[in-house]
């Protein structure tokens, strides 16, 4: 009967299809030697002055940030470069730190060449880096890294710093008579047994104790934690709300710049330790590889860790500078009284997944 | 896929011989249902293709070369907690497909077949807990039954009874099947209003107790959309992510969801691991849906017949205002409780638990916030026509291939059945990053990526399968006779199909429109990977805010969001109701 074979001659050119998914996705996976080539055009743009840039960039007429930064915060961000720069359109994609390596790197292999400056956590940028996704260029008027870190040479934008602290109820700690935690090693107390929340997935976190306290005594300090049957979060918002809702009363992962700004809105239900060291990570910037607006993109870099990009930073975010020049808010950063504890800045896939499978095993995560 | 080609089910409608020329080729028929062949396989191809290619590579995705390897199958299962993590996945699942399956049929049941009062209402009541975007819903669920401060907790305390650790497997299975109800309802309504009522009045008349009725009758008559119902729910049940990411890892009850969380964790993400994973769901969706039709072949009943057909409600005499009771304490606990959770999150500038000296902080900031958000507007706007696109799409291709699958003899029917159905195994994380890839990386003659149509074929491939679920039960009780006696009286296929079957399966085509529109609305897993500058949705920005923002506001736009639905959703229901459904 022929019209019995009708549909599966239909179906054959599918399978055409499907072999041919097969034969794209084996052929990407050597595809990245042609973008050496656009180096040397590209490095014209590094030795120009700002006016020069600016000019350049205005003709480009406009630019794309890939970045973490929260949602509401990004078209402040954009109306402050607009304020020195009008005639740049600034269109920014916002994702989680850890889809952006995947989105540009993807983009990269197929040929689209989007984004022109990318924002991110150290190590996810490391990795773009690895990848050969960035183009190396050092911004104007950066300032010095704190003390200690070493970034590769082109690679040095940091457009601000992420602290880890401990949270808690106070109302709740002082209805239950208990003592208010100061540090991490107070949450290892068997009166804190269930009684507070963590992020088994806060490498960042983990990679600061393991750099400061050496890696032995950090891991013996995570397994204690873990041994006292914290309940595990899956996102900041959501230790901060339980916290506020006082159940589980204390948080060993919250970020300082976010516990300063819920504790402005709920003084009674939120409180937070900064330690002595301070677990410290950078985010950084860099002008991504092959960018459509080049010019634009370095003018974009320069003017985000500038003095008037890192003010705008730390207004509109409350996230930690690492400018000299730039007041931070003095309740998450303050140097002389919580010296910082720095993490590995870009970390290495290798070392990144070694401590999370750590941090897992010790806190009993999946 | 060949187990799902099951010969023996529906009496197939061979056409009348014709002569077999070139022409035939162009017969509307056979071009509208190749044409939905070809799309419905070739949307189904990406993601498979890229789940069996990740599980089947080193590396894949990663930034080195990678080679074939079983090595990604071996470790998988037989990592440690393997066995724990399948038989935690089966129970939580499983149990939520059986209490769903009984809750939303029930109800459906009610609404459909009874003179129960207040049926209106409990249209309604039953769809809003699938329009709570499932990250709300699920905190909020949290924060009232944590076990020492939660506001549902101190209620049930002030009864006397003991509280409830949300932080469980019981946890787990309630709040999921709270939220999944909608879906076995919507088929329930769909499977009762196209049922024919003569059989349970004869019985009725020949003396049967209404309870006899019920169970000999409507519950034989329900069961192969009931199966098709449970099935549904069990596998969207092992696949979504906020109940046991939310409540399952902080409970310490972890299953298949959360370790494609931690596989995704790493860097690079180990697809492999998550490809692993969804195969093995695969085969399990493969076999229950092999059985569903076995038992659905057996008892199978072509209802809708050429002799008149109405669906008539049967009065339930007393019992109406047991259903009645039902209704109401349905819509308090699975409606009233997390919605007001909701409300009273988004009116506080920090969340506190409920409670009188909270009550004077109360504000509108949050909702202020909101609108003050420069991207909402523009992502309402994506949401709607990339949800409304995909319901249609999905609702007119599932119809077309359950024709084939259900009315037709042509051969790959099972094929198509089962490529149809396939995606709904596939995690949407693979599928999100297999329709990136693809429309990246393949040589295709458009460029989809950047618009609003990647988004759209997405969410098109994710909801397909359940459209085809809500759909081909309602196919499966129209007897062949119409359709013949449509052609014998000189009515062209398309012709038939447009006026036997369109009007017959209102029901479930409305179903399949609804759920496809509201799911696709709310999804995130995938579209995390599509959306582009300008092309953001407002699941995205709901779960940005989740991650990046505080929980008040977040609760704001879910408020927003669940009242800008309901009226969608309501909306479409009037439509249908003034054009659509002509019942008997």
């Amino acid at each position: 009967m022929r019209r019995r074979r009708r549909l599966s001659s239909v179906l054959l050119p599918v399978g055409l299809a499907g072999v041919l998914l097969g034969a794209a996705a084996c052929g990407s996976s050597g595809g990245d030697s042609g973008a050496a080539a656009a180096n040397s055009e590209n490095s014209s743009f590094d030795s120009m002055t700002t006016q020069e840039l600016a000019a350049q960039a205005a003709k480009e007429g406009s630019l794309t940030w890939y970045t973490t930064f929260a949602d509401d915060d990004v078209q402040p961000m954009v109306a402050a470069f607009n304020k020195t720069y009008p005639n740049i359109k600034v269109n920014a994609l916002r994702l989680s730190a850890d889809k952006i390596p995947q989105r540009i790197i993807t983009e990269q292999r197929g040929g689209k060449h989007n984004a022109d400056v990318v924002s991110g956590d150290s190590p996810q940028v490391a990795q773009l880096l690895q990848a050969g996704a960035l183009q190396p260029y050092t911004p104007k008027d950066l300032a010095p890294l704190p003390g200690g870190l070493d970034l590769p040479e082109g690679y040095e934008g940091v457009i601000y710093i992420v602290t880890t602290a401990v949270g808690y109820n106070p109302k709740v700690v002082k209805q239950k008579g208990l003592p208010a935690p100061t540090s991490w090693e107070d949450l290892t107390n068997p009166v804190w047994k269930g009684q507070f929340s963590i992020d088994p997935g806060a490498v960042n976190w983990y990679d600061s104790l393991v750099q400061s306290m050496g890696h032995d005594k950090a891991l013996d300090l995570l397994k204690r934690l873990g041994d006292n049957q914290p309940r595990f979060v899956e996102s900041h918002t959501q230790a901060l709300t339980q916290v506020q809702a006082g159940e589980p009363i204390a948080a060993a992962t919250i970020y300082g710049y976010k516990a300063a700004s819920e504790k402005k809105k709920t003084p009674d239900a939120v409180e937070f330790v900064n330690s002595d060291p301070l677990p410290s990570s950078l985010t950084l910037v860099d002008v991504v590889k092959d960018a459509p607006h080049p010019a634009a993109a370095r003018l974009f870099t320069d003017w985000i860790v500038s003095k008037d990009g890192q003010t705008a930073v730390v207004d509109i975010t409350n996230h930690t500078s690492i400018r000299p020049d730039v007041k931070n808010d003095p309740t998450v950063w303050n140097e002389q009284k919580w010296p910082p504890a720095w993490g590995k800045p870009n970390l290495p896939s290798a070392e990144y997944n070694a401590e999370l499978a750590e941090m897992k095993s010790a806190l009993h995560a999946p | 896929m060949a187990l799902l080609v099951d010969e023996t089910a529906t009496a197939p409608a061979e056409a009348p011989p014709r002569r077999r020329d070139w022409r035939q080729l162009l017969d509307p028929r056979y071009l509208t249902l190749a044409v939905a062949a070809l799309v419905v396989a070739y949307l189904a191809l990406v993601p498979i293709g890229t789940m069996v290619y990740s599980s089947l590579r080193t590396n894949f995705l990663g930034l080195g070369p990678g080679t074939w390897t079983f090595r990604n199958y071996i470790d998988t299962f037989t990592s440690d907690g393997f066995g724990t993590l399948v038989l935690n996945s089966f129970v939580y699942a499983g149990a939520t497909a059986i209490v769903c399956t009984v809750i939303g049929f029930l109800l459906a049941w009610l609404v459909a077949r009874t003179n129960t009062p207040g049926k209106g209402f409990a249209r309604v009541a039953a769809l809003v807990p699938l329009i709570v975007p499932g990250i709300l819903n699920t905190v909020a669920w949290s924060l009232l039954l944590s076990p020492q401060r939660g506001t549902a907790n101190a209620g049930l305390r002030h009864l006397g009874l003991p509280a409830f650790n949300v932080f469980s497997l019981h946890g787990m299975i309630f709040v999921q099947s709270m939220h999944v109800v909608p879906i076995a309802y919507l088929m329930g309504v769909a499977a009762f209003a196209s049922m024919d009522s003569s059989l349970e009045e004869a019985s009725l008349a020949s003396g049967a107790s209404p309870w006899t009725t019920f169970r000999v009758i409507t519950l034989r008559m329900a069961r192969p959309a009931m199966l098709s119902a449970g099935l549904l729910m069990f596998i969207q049940t092992i696949s979504t992510f906020e109940v046991p990411q939310l409540i399952g890892v902080p409970g310490r009850r972890f299953v298949f969801v959360s370790r494609i969380y931690s596989a995704l964790q790493t860097f690079p993400p180990d697809y492999g691991t998550v490809g692993c994973i969804g195969i093995f769901v695969l085969v399990i969706a493969a076999v229950g849906l092999w059985m569903s039709r076995r038992m659905s072949a057996t008892t199978a009943v072509q209802t809708i017949t050429g002799k008149g057909f109405r669906a008539t409600g049967q009065d339930i005499g007393k019992w109406r205002w047991a259903g009645f009771a039902f209704f109401v304490l349905f819509f308090l606990v699975a409606v009233a409780l997390p919605i007001l959770m909701l409300i009273w999150s988004s009116l506080l500038p920090g969340f506190q638990q409920p409670s009188a000296e909270a009550l004077h902080q109360l504000t509108f900031s949050n909702y202020a916030e909101i609108f003050r958000r420069p991207g909402l507007v523009n992502s309402v706007k994506n949401s709607f026509i990339t949800a409304v696109a995909a319901g249609v799409i999905v609702t007119v291709l599932a119809a077309l291939v359950a024709y084939i699958t259900v009315k037709t003899r042509l051969r790959g029917r099972g094929l198509l059945d089962g490529l149809a159905t396939v995606p709904i195994a596939v995690p949407s994380v693979v599928m999100g990053v297999g329709i990136l890839y693809w429309y990246l990386a393949a040589p295709l003659p458009f460029h989809l990526y950047g618009t609003l149509a990647i988004l759209i074929v997405a969410f098109v491939t994710i909801t397909l399968p359940y459209g085809m679920r809500y759909i081909v039960p309602g196919m499966a009780q129209i007897k062949d006779e119409l359709e013949e006696a449509a052609t014998a009286s000189g009515a062209g296929w398309w012709q038939a199909f447009r006026r036997i079957f369109v009007p017959l399966l209102m029901p479930s085509l409305l179903a399949a429109f609804l759920y496809a529109m509201i799911v696709s609305f709310r999804e995130v897993s995938a579209a995390i990977f599509l959306y582009s500058s300008g092309t953001e949705v407002v699941s995205i920005q709901i779960f940005d805010l989740f991650s990046n923002g505080s929980y008040p506001v977040v609760a704001a736009l879910g408020v927003v969001l669940v009242l800008f639905l309901s009226i969608l959703a309501g909306g479409v229901r009037l439509l249908t109701r003034r054009f659509g459904i002509r019942n008997g």
